[in-house]
């Protein structure tokens, strides 16, 4: 203990130190406005998670130098032998290593308490003491501790300054580029931070952070351990002083024993599924089992999703199902991947249920035997922790269960069976007990209190015509709107219930749905049902609509997009996107098995647009659509595999898959966009392909509600050579 | 003098440090290789001469690290204490330094020579035969300079103190990162990104602009002018000579 004060001491009276600490926070600053690292804008990804990964990254170079500079030092200035014979080389090293750890924490703390007053001026009110608190400490501070181990390990082997800092910089370079830059666990320096929320919950940044540095923590030390072992001893060379080492074995035991573990937590982490990476081929290939003489006739939900601290769910679904067959029948349920069926009961006999060990889109399939009954009473208990799709590792985007917010859909809520509903008004009946904070809303009827206790609330909802449902829960604010004669529920985040009347979202979003009504026609909703409209978290990436949701991101919310007036095409325009789907994708679907790019988004997309111009004039639209559009499907058309197709054939599969995303990516939003727009002017203009779509709309094509580019096409008078489509 | 040529070479060479770089080098190269390039840069093909010289240009910074760290064998502490006997041998210190540039160069010519095999195999294996004599002007135009100009700088900087052929590591770095203008154009990255589509044609042939010439040219003279200039200075201070 004595020997690790002197050293901090002497650290600490050290002016290299000083100057470590200070260029660590300075590189905060660069964070701000020079070298923003994501892309996302909610005010604590700009006064917060920018400046935080830059100086976490800054930080574990500079105490890696520093490290470096402090082990060469004794070594430099011919001082080995005299300090090996007062203290064992081990301890010096170890002594060193705790009081360079401890220089990191100092800095923390520094930039903590330094940056502290103006971060939560800028946030205001969304302001998070517990997120800025844990940016400083499970963030930045394991950046620089990673660093002094991973450089020191280095330097144990090679005692050379040099070569060791650049295995350094090589390692946290490969570390973040090629495909690795999109896989979570690799992340050592810098953990996968892909945004951080103003209004609900960071809760999943931080734990796949805190799990990501336990595994850089066992990795790390166990390599720093048996490194030790490489520290020349009595002028031997690399190869002597391992086997000198050796006769510790109390030291490589414990460095592979945290190697290992480390390598453990990396292998079963519990945070994403293992679906193939190309997932587009696998969802093609996966078949669905509906039974045609199965009907659902009713589904019981009890669910508890009190447990947020890890953010697990337990609950029991009681299927009512009809089995006109008359013969024993198999069903499957599609179930997140990280949930496990506890008990299944069939009229109160237990039965087996098989899982299929596959996993695709943070889904898998379950079976059962239902047995030649008519009337069946199916009860499964499930519990678990929802996974993400490991294609969102580097987002972290999907369901969550977190104190703050939750937001759990169809088989991330309960098993799905794979049946029809025998009738539109088949009943779905749920008991969703809640942290008695949050305010529930569901795609089903309006929820309400059944009971109260213990910082808990169950709450009763109802929904018809359905086997699923989808729910948010957050500390969300109601307020009724108006637009197009239609009932407009809005729940946004209670932060920004004082900056209601400054907040640009509401004009988009009447003026949205006042624009559809207008062109298209009025939305009906079910009486019971009105239209709700979600500020759902940054980590959605994109806005969602369906039933009578439409979800938009916290981003339109914030200041800095308010005051921003030019922005392109994102923001609130997304939020007018995912209003649009009302009408189109939910009120008339575009779909063609003849042309899969024939979907909702082309032509939502296109109204977008539509709407733009008439808010903000001809050439905004011009510039932020139809130049867009130009440029990406140009772009798309002009790539190298698209023109020479037998090339793609040699391609790897991983590669191959991800051309063909980038492809079908452009042509459902941009290209089927551009579509529309040269129909509209060959049928003569705007007004005449308005009249064209709200007939559409109403009438629906050949088999309402579905409209096929055929149907588009013959509406507009029109061939495919017309439009130049190939 | 030939004995002292091999001796040099094998020093660098036969080394722990180049054959590290050489691991790195190729290692990133794979990386490059199976990621961005194989999509093909600006349209083209991955293995057209724009995609190469993409390829070559986001090695830069890697071939020129391992060239400054070969120049930091000559300028250590240690190496510097032993200029004293060296100097009482007959060789001339314009041979001698002219030996060690030769060998340095060499050195990072083989690594460029690496990683242009890595990628010529691997896309013959993947795509089968193609263009190779399309590529050997790209190769020339992206590393000839360089490699002269971080000689040449790295040579002078290294005469002065050590430190800053370390410092120097970090703005090749930097000048490979940040968007420049052409004549300016360290890597060459933007370039071969940016001019196939400025083009305005489908798989355009290899061309360069005058701005870019200009700056390679300007690159080339700076590395051998500082090479010449350091050894003329030398040369009129026999007795104060460093190396």
């Amino acid at each position: 203990m004595k020997v690790f004060r002197l050293e901090l001491r002497r650290l600490l009276l050290c002016w290299t130190t000083w100057l470590v600490i200070i260029l660590s926070l300075a590189c905060y600053f660069a964070g701000y406005s020079l070298y923003p690292m994501l892309q996302w804008t909610t005010m604590a990804v700009i006064y917060l998670a920018n400046p935080i990964s830059i100086s976490t990254l800054g930080a574990t170079i500079l105490f890696s130098i520093l490290t470096l500079y402090e082990l060469n030092r004794i070594h430099k200035n011919h001082m080995d032998a005299v300090i090996y014979s007062i203290l064992s080389p081990f301890t010096m090293i170890l002594v060193l290593v705790l009081g360079l750890i401890t220089c990191a924490l100092l800095a923390a703390l520094l930039g903590f308490l330094l940056f502290l007053p103006y971060t939560y001026q800028q946030l205001d009110l969304v302001f998070s003491f517990s997120d800025y608190f844990l940016c400083w400490f499970l963030i930045f501070f394991p950046g620089p501790v990673f660093g002094i181990l991973f450089a020191a390990c280095c330097y144990f082997i090679t005692q050379r300054t040099d070569t060791s800092i650049l295995a350094v910089i090589v390692f946290l370079i490969f570390s973040r580029s090629g495909v690795r830059e999109k896989q979570c666990w690799w992340q050592w320096s810098l953990p996968v931070f892909s945004a951080l929320s103003d209004d609900f919950s960071n809760t999943v940044v931080f734990r796949v952070a805190f799990y990501s540095r336990s595994i850089w923590l066992c990795i790390l030390s166990g390599c720093f351990i048996v490194g030790l072992l490489c520290v020349r001893r009595y002028k031997k060379n690399i190869l002597k002083s391992f086997l000198l080492g050796l006769r510790k074995p109390w030291i490589i035991m414990l460095g592979c024993c945290l190697f290992f573990l480390g390598a453990l937590l990396w292998h079963y982490q519990p945070f994403f599924d293992a679906s193939p990476s190309d997932w587009i081929s696998a969802f093609a290939a996966h078949e669905e089992h509906t039974p045609l003489d199965l009907f659902l006739t009713g589904t019981e939900l009890t669910v508890d999703i009190t447990e947020t601290t890890f953010g697990s769910i337990s609950g029991k679904a009681i299927y009512h199902i009809e089995n006109n067959s008359g013969q024993p029948k198999e069903m499957y349920f599609h179930l997140d991947s990280g949930y496990k069926i506890q008990l299944a009961t069939i009229n109160g006999e237990p039965i087996s249920v098989i899982e299929d060990p596959f996993d695709l889109i943070s889904m898998r399939d379950w079976r059962c035997m239902l047995p030649a009954d008519k009337e069946i009473t199916l009860e499964i208990t499930y519990c678990g922790y929802p996974k993400m799709w490991n294609e969102q590792s580097s987002t972290l985007s999907g369901t969550m269960i977190t104190q703050k917010y939750i937001e759990l859909a169809g088989l991330h809520l309960l098993p799905v069976p794979q049946l029809e509903p025998k009738a539109p008004s088949t009943p779905f009946l749920a008991n969703i007990t809640l942290p008695a904070w949050l305010t529930p809303v569901t795609t089903g009827y309006a929820v309400k209190l059944v009971s109260s206790k213990n910082n808990t609330k169950t709450w009763f909802v109802s929904d018809s015509g359905t086997a699923s449902m989808r729910l948010w829960a957050a500390d969300y604010v109601k307020a009724d709107l108006q637009g197009g004669g239609i009932p407009i529920e809005f729940y946004y985040s209670h932060k920004h219930q004082k900056q209601l009347e400054k907040i640009n979202a509401i004009p988009a979003i009447e003026a949205a749905i006042t624009y559809c009504t207008k062109h298209y026609g009025p939305r009906s909703f079910e009486e019971g049902k009105p239209f709700k409209i979600i500020q759902g978290t940054e980590f959605v990436f994109g806005g969602y609509a369906a039933s009578n949701i439409s979800e938009i991101l916290e981003e339109s919310f914030t200041v800095k997009n308010l005051q921003d007036v030019n922005k392109g095409a994102s923001g609130a325009e997304v939020l007018a996107h995912e209003i649009i789907h009302q009408w189109w994708g939910l009120g008339a679907i575009l779909e063609d098995q003849e042309n899969l790019y024939w979907t909702s988004e082309g032509i939502t997309t296109y109204s977008t647009y539509r709407l733009m111009e008439e808010l903000y004039g001809e050439e905004y639209a011009k510039k932020y659509y139809l130049d867009k559009w130009d440029s990406s499907v140009t772009n798309m058309q002009n790539n190298f595999y698209m023109r020479h197709p037998e090339y793609m054939d040699r391609l790897p599969e991983r590669l191959a898959a991800d051309i063909r995303i980038a492809v079908n990516s452009i042509y459902l939003y941009d290209g089927t966009a551009q579509i529309i727009k040269r129909a509209e002017e060959l049928v003569g203009g705007q007004e005449n392909m308005d009249a064209i779509l709200s007939r559409l709309y109403l009438e629906g094509g050949v088999t309402p509600p579905y409209i096929t580019f055929d149907d588009f096409l013959n509406a507009c008078g029109l061939t495919r050579e017309d439009i130049g489509y190939e | 003098m030939s004995k002292i040529i091999i001796y040099e070479l094998r020093r660098l060479l036969w080394n722990k440090v180049f054959f590290g770089i050489l691991v790195i080098c190729l290692g990133f190269g794979f990386s490059l290789l199976q990621g961005e390039i194989i999509m093909g840069v600006s349209n083209t093909a991955p293995f057209s001469p724009w995609s190469f010289g993409s390829y070559l240009s986001q090695l830069i910074p890697v071939i020129c690290l391992g060239e400054l760290f070969f120049l930091t064998f000559f300028f250590s502490d240690k190496k510097r204490k032993v200029n004293s006997i060296i100097q009482t041998t007959p060789i001339s210190p314009w041979h001698y330094a002219l030996i060690r540039c030769g060998t340095v160069l060499a050195g990072t010519l083989l690594l460029a020579i690496c990683a242009i095999i890595l990628y010529l195999v691997s896309y013959s294996v993947l795509f089968g035969k193609f263009n190779y004599g399309a590529l050997v002007f790209p190769a020339f135009l992206a590393l000839f300079p360089v490699m002269l100009f971080c000689l040449g700088v790295g040579y002078k900087l290294g005469n002065i103190h050590s430190v800053f052929l370390y410092l120097l590591m970090f703005v090749v770095f930097v000048l490979s990162a940040m968007p420049i203008q052409p004549i300016l154009d360290f890597s060459m990255g933007s370039f071969f990104k940016t001019q196939p589509l400025q083009l305005g044609i489908l798989d355009p042939d290899f061309t360069v602009t005058y701005p870019l010439l200009c700056g390679r040219v300007m690159y080339t003279m700076v590395g051998i002018l500082l090479l010449v200039c350091g050894r003329r200075k030398k040369f009129s201070n026999y007795n104060n000579i460093k190396i």
